[in-house]
């Protein structure tokens, strides 16, 4: 049954004052109403189940250590996914697993104007809407993302998906603003450039 | 992007040339970061260029769905939900 947004977020603080009496049984009903979304942020991150897990381990961690700080400013839904994003980061800085991946040097400086490579979907052709609508459009979406050279991905991450605000994935990313611009407007045209059959049947212009 | 560049683009943003400044502009057109005087003109530009009208809103189209679908839709297995759990109760870290 659908609970009301009044309800989840009447839920949400009783859960967050749990949390604070350190109660860790609030953790596990944490991992029961926003362990799916949880788990999608650290999927797309680290790309697979094993990684995830260990992702959504350490968020549950920073979450029951940083609990005090949270002071519902924010959603507890958002400051959560953020939580568990700043998690994934983590993990591939320590991870470094790059040889997947092309790396930062072979697409030219964040300074560079060229476009990223094109990227590979499996099928480029416009969808009809009914197709669009079931969640088709969704895979071509994460497979263009996923595609992106790493420091590009996180970067669409954080501030496309995540909508963190642009000073927070500075910092969160160690990037200069110019850098951080860049790197986003670059994997922005690739993914544009990738989901142009997508955007709007056939009327959109190449660039 | 330093004001006396915007200055030197605003200058220019009505020359015939003024489809390329609304590729060099895009990201700042689209996050808000121009002068309100520089948002204006490009605005006015791309409300009478089809070409710069398309490919300003599929960037912005592409913005929207890269949030609305960045996220694997697949649910959480079981499995690891019961895995986390185990590793709720037992972790050290967790008191």
């Amino acid at each position: 049954m659908l609970m009301s947004k009044t309800d989840a977020q009447i839920d949400d603080v009783q859960l967050v004052a749990r949390l604070k009496k350190r109660d860790r049984s609030a953790l596990e009903e944490l991992v029961q109403v926003h362990g799916a979304k949880m788990y999608g942020v650290a999927l797309q991150f680290m790309r697979n189940e094993t990684d995830a897990r260990e992702v959504m381990q350490d968020a549950l961690v920073s979450i029951w250590n940083k609990i005090a700080s949270f002071e519902g400013k924010s959603a507890f839904t958002s400051w959560i996914y953020r939580v568990t994003a700043n998690a994934g980061l983590m993990a591939l800085r320590k991870k470094k697993r790059h040889e997947n991946d092309i790396s930062l040097d072979a697409v030219g400086s964040d300074d560079d104007d060229a476009p990223l490579p094109a990227l590979q979907l499996s099928d480029k052709k416009p969808l009809p809407d009914k197709i669009v609508m079931t969640g088709e459009l969704g895979e071509q979406v994460r497979a263009a993302i996923d595609q992106l050279p790493e420091p590009y991905r996180v970067a669409v991450l954080l501030r496309d998906v995540e909508e963190l605000p642009m000073a927070e994935v500075m910092q969160e990313t160690g990037l200069t603003e110019p850098a951080l611009k860049s790197r986003l407007h670059r994997a922005r045209l690739a993914l544009r450039e990738a989901l142009l059959p997508y955007l709007k049947g056939q009327d959109i212009q190449k660039s | 992007m330093s004001m006396k560049l915007i200055k030197d683009l605003w200058k220019r943003l009505l020359r015939p040339d003024a489809c390329s400044h609304t590729k060099k502009l895009l990201f700042e057109f689209v996050e808000g970061e121009l002068t309100p005087e520089t948002h204006h003109k490009l605005e006015k530009h791309i409300g009478t260029c089809p070409p710069c009208l398309d490919y300003v809103n599929s960037y912005r189209r592409t913005i929207v769905m890269t949030h609305h679908h960045g996220l694997p839709e697949e649910p959480m297995p079981p499995a690891l939900k019961q895995k986390l759990c185990e590793f709720i109760k037992q972790n050290p870290d967790l008191k």
